[in-house]
């Protein structure tokens, strides 16, 4: 009876399976692909925020400068007018390299000069500051009103 | 007891790998789910910072519609807002106003409510995002920008009356007419901006005219007038021969600047009590050769001044060393010139005159110019208070800071109606040169008809303002390219600025 129990022990103490290996490998295995994936997916859009965070803080630091700095020098686009970036007056080499976020090498920026159609005496402003994801450039456009000299 | 456990035991590795699997997969959708709200975080505040900016736009928009009539009670309507910005699919971007006195002294506060979409067909009951600003704002006398500022009358260009250069913009309150080969601008110097409010219309005069209603009109058998510039007309949908026509922009409407005559007359009667009559200046003229009569500062003349020519033929030159207080008319003859004497200095004078200034030839015998700036290069003010009505442009109490006229709007009208093509009907112009077609320079001048009109043909300006301006025949006017501002130094017009801001939230 006793070796009869000490047999029975020993069968269950035997180790895995081989179908319990194999699950389990392939289920960790799925689990780390999926992972990994949803971490590059996290890094990309982690770095999206950040870009998209500083293009926004570019474009509105543009805005200031124009408004104490460039307002009397201004010049209105003449047609046609684009209604996409880039607009015509390119300002990228005033970006800073890494300040107050970093921007990718792959950068734009530029800003459209109009008179406000509402509002006459002052000028509306289209600054656009965007980076490029693989092929498609992707832009932060902030619009204001500066008021004429 | 010890078998039944060890059975319990049998599997627990995939138990353990699901656990392991699922703190994995738990902690990274977490980290997912935290970038990704940072993400949304980032696009948000793009969002955000549109939001305010359109609400700041209602703030200066509604600022200029104040400045235009300070009974203006905001955008109101909630169900067709002000478009800020409209890029389609991209987004838009709306405001609406409010407007709300503080006190008595003309304080008002605005608050701009400010809606982003993230598409223009989203409907207006769902914006991504509402900010809103509120701000304080007071009334101040300002002193006019632009290099031409035309009432309600409107502005003429015909024959080959050009305007090729203005470093400042031109106002028009009423409309502009201009035919055969006159022009405004050039296509190297284009003028920016040409505002053209369209108000020449309706009782009480002047009021807005309706949609449909060009006010700007370039068009007769020559089709060669030209505006090379960026305009802002109300209501012009016409762009023919308009270099840079903003479409459906409507153009601020400021109220017509003060001169405050009251006031500067106080200052001159002040330091010399008695009047100089016309009559003995005119004398001074004819009895010597060559006469050159130096006009003190704060001098107040009576009667009618003609300056003209002097003795045995020769010419007769008069300058201003400082204010002066014309009550009558002021004829300059063909051998008679005006101009500011150099004991002025860099001080600009200020020559009013209550009635009309005659300039028919004027200077073209005198060997000077109708009116010269001094060996400083200062120039002179030229003010008529010629109108339709004597008894209020002979008023030494209006206008004033208090009280900008004393016509009814039917006698304004009348004072500021140009002449019908050839046609001409009764007109009151603050100066007038009709003559032989020789030039007749006015260089060292700044010339304002408060409430009459500019009808100074084949002349040159340094710049002119008025109810109403004619250019014709070869009238080239260069409007000041050394400022932009030129008749600020004496007109002012009531300017709403803000002195308190603050986002609501």
């Amino acid at each position: 009876m006793k070796q009869h129990n000490k047999k029975q022990i020993r069968e269950k103490q035997r180790g895995f399976t081989i179908t319990e290996v194999i699950v389990v490998a392939v289920v960790f295995s799925l689990t780390v692909v999926a992972i990994a994936g949803l971490f590059a997916s996290i890094q990309s859009t982690q770095r999206s925020s950040i870009y998209l965070d500083a293009a926004t803080q570019a474009a509105r630091a543009q805005i200031e400068t124009i408004r104490t700095s460039k307002v009397g020098t201004l010049v209105v686009a003449t047609p046609p007018i684009p209604t996409q970036p880039p607009f015509p007056v390119d300002f990228v080499a005033e970006l800073p390299a890494d300040s107050p976020l970093p921007l990718p090498p792959n950068r734009r920026a530029s800003y459209l000069v109009t008179v406000a159609p509402n509002a006459p005496n002052s000028y509306k402003i289209d600054v656009a500051v965007g980076y490029r994801v693989g092929a498609l450039w992707k832009d932060s456009v902030v619009t204001a009103y500066v008021d004429k000299p | 007891m010890s078998t039944s456990r060890n059975n319990s035991q049998s599997g627990y590795l995939i138990i353990l790998t699901m656990i392991v699997v699922f703190a994995m997969s738990a902690i990274a959708l977490s980290i997912m789910a935290t970038v990704s709200s940072k993400y949304a975080t980032s696009a948000r505040n793009l969002i955000t910072e549109n939001a305010v900016s359109a609400a700041e736009a209602g703030i200066s928009d509604t600022v200029q519609q104040l400045n235009a009539s300070s009974s203006f009670t905001g955008w109101t309507d909630t169900t067709n807002p002000r478009t800020f910005y409209d890029r389609g699919d991209s987004g838009k971007a709306t405001y609406t106003t409010t407007v709300s006195a503080v006190a008595g002294d003309g304080t008002q506060t605005i608050e701009s409510t400010g809606k982003v979409y993230r598409s223009a067909t989203d409907p207006l009951a769902n914006p991504a995002t509402t900010k809103k600003v509120r701000a304080v704002v007071t009334r101040q006398q300002t002193p006019i920008g632009g290099s031409m500022v035309v009432g309600p009358g409107g502005l003429l260009m015909s024959e080959s009356g050009k305007i090729p250069k203005s470093s400042g913009g031109i106002y028009v309150m009423g409309k502009i007419k201009s035919d055969q080969f006159s022009s405004i601008g050039t296509s190297s110097d284009p003028i920016e901006p040409i505002n053209v409010a369209n108000i020449s219309c309706g009782t009480p005069w002047p009021q807005p005219c309706g949609a449909g209603s060009q006010p700007i009109n370039l068009n007769d058998i020559f089709n060669s007038a030209t505006i090379y510039g960026t305009v802002c007309a109300t209501n012009q949908t016409d762009a023919t021969r308009i270099s840079n026509l903003l479409p459906n922009c409507t153009s601020p409407i400021i109220q017509s600047p003060v001169f405050d005559k009251k006031s500067l007359i106080a200052k001159i009667k002040a330091a010399n009590p008695t009047p100089v009559t016309a009559a003995s200046i005119n004398s001074q003229c004819g009895s010597s050769f060559s006469p050159t009569i130096t006009i003190p500062a704060d001098t107040w003349i009576t009667g009618n001044l003609t300056i003209d020519q002097g003795a045995f033929g020769s010419h007769c030159w008069l300058r201003f060393a400082g204010d002066t207080y014309i009550d009558g008319t002021l004829t300059i003859g063909s051998w008679g010139s005006l101009g500011v004497a150099d004991s002025a200095g860099g001080t600009r004078p200020t020559i009013m005159v209550n009635r009309q200034i005659a300039a028919s030839d004027a200077a073209v015998h005198s060997g000077n110019k109708a009116f010269a700036a001094n060996a400083s290069g200062t120039l002179g003010f030229l003010i008529s208070f010629y109108s339709s009505n004597n008894s209020c442009s002979d008023s030494e109490v209006i206008p004033s800071l208090d009280t900008s006229t004393c016509l009814t709007p039917a006698q304004a009208k009348d004072s500021a109606t140009l002449p019908a093509g050839f046609s001409p009907v009764t007109t009151y112009p603050g100066i007038a040169c009709t003559g032989s077609g020789a030039l007749i320079d006015f260089s060292g001048a700044l010339f304002y008809a408060y409430y009459g009109i500019y009808d100074c043909a084949s002349s040159k300006f340094n710049a002119v303002g008025g109810q109403g301006i004619v250019i014709r025949f070869s009238t080239s006017m260069t409007l000041l390219s050394s400022e932009n501002s030129p008749f600020g130094q004496i007109l002012t017009i009531p300017v709403f600025k803000a002195v308190d801001y603050q986002q609501v939230y």
